[in-house]
């Protein structure tokens, strides 16, 4: 049976998780239609590193990491774990012989793991 | 749905019929469709047809290898199906190939419930991939089985070095280390964390 999908990026787990006003409650529906296993959220591992340590920001405590982690382990929010490196290769925005720069390899990574949700 | 299968003694032709069995009769027409049109494009390029999986593929490619056959008697392999003829050469075999053969390898990790568990083909589970519904065979080491055997049915990561088909996708891992994930019941909602990094 094909489930619907949606792919969701940091910004939308950052408007849910500080419950942004303007973001969490444009969040709620889709979370809540995944919790009933009527679709999938479908993101990057990255995704989680980035919701976890967040730039200029003290380290969350271990226990909230925690238990953003077993957020994340829900079986309705699939996190894309593949290789970055092949996957830079297939991506056609890196090009090969050069180094990527971690910006580039972050949105490559991005680029794929929106790319496996269709 | 069920298929008959008929042969004519000392024919080569062999006929098989779509049967519903206790599902829409509809879901039967679009099967038969589903492997005439994916027949016919496997044959003209490396392309997944729709709702063919890797095994689907794999038969199609045997199909092809029969005209490779040490018998040497087939000279012509084709599909018959609703008064349309499809001819199957080396090329369907050349393209599924190209679509599911291995290309690379690297590590990473991969992630979905451990089903199967089996000697064959060396010491292996099985994880689905919660997208694609691909299989991909996880090996793992003999030590590791009484451990894998107590997360059967679970979901679980893991991490080893992963060999991609030419189409990108996971074929296969070496495991190095897998973790078990909790259960659903263990699991903070949505409404628990809301508000968490406020």
């Amino acid at each position: 049976m094909s489930v619907d999908r949606r792919y969701w990026d940091s910004d939308a787990f950052l408007g849910w998780l500080p419950n942004e006003q303007d973001k969490a409650p444009k969040c709620e529906g889709v979370l809540k239609a995944a919790e009933a296993g009527q679709l999938q959220i479908v993101t990057s591992a990255l995704t989680l590193t980035e919701v976890i340590r967040l730039k200029g920001k003290p380290r969350l405590p271990r226990t909230e990491e925690d238990r953003i982690r077993a957020f994340f382990e829900h079986d309705w929010i699939v996190v894309r774990r593949d290789a970055l490196k092949p996957r830079l290769r297939a991506n056609p925005l890196i090009r090969l012989g050069n180094k990527p720069s971690a910006h580039q390899q972050m949105d490559a990574e991005e680029v794929v793991a929106a790319r496996d949700f269709r | 749905m069920k298929w008959a299968v008929s042969v004519r003694s000392g024919s080569v032709i062999v006929h098989f019929e779509a049967i519903a069995d206790q599902v829409d009769p509809n879901i039967v027409a679009e099967s038969v469709r589903a492997v005439r049109d994916g027949l016919d494009l496997i044959e003209k390029k490396p392309q997944r047809p729709r709702y063919w999986s890797d095994a689907a593929l794999k038969r199609a490619k045997e199909l092809a290898e029969a005209l490779d056959s040490k018998a040497g008697t087939l000279q012509h392999v084709s599909i018959s199906a609703d008064s349309t003829q499809k001819v199957i050469t080396r090329r369907t075999s050349a393209n599924v190939d190209s679509l599911i053969g291995i290309e690379l390898r690297a590590l990473g990790s991969i992630e979905g419930r451990l089903r199967t568990v089996s000697e064959g083909g060396g010491l292996h589970f099985v994880v689905e991939d919660a997208i694609t519904h691909n299989q991909v065979r996880c090996y793992i080491k003999e030590q590791d089985t009484e451990t894998i055997l107590a997360a059967f049915r679970k979901r679980v990561v893991v991490y080893g070095e992963i060999l991609y088909r030419r189409d990108r996708q996971p074929a296969s891992i070496t495991v190095d280390r897998f973790r078990v994930l909790r259960e659903e019941k263990e699991l903070p909602s949505a409404a628990d964390v809301r508000g968490i990094l406020a």
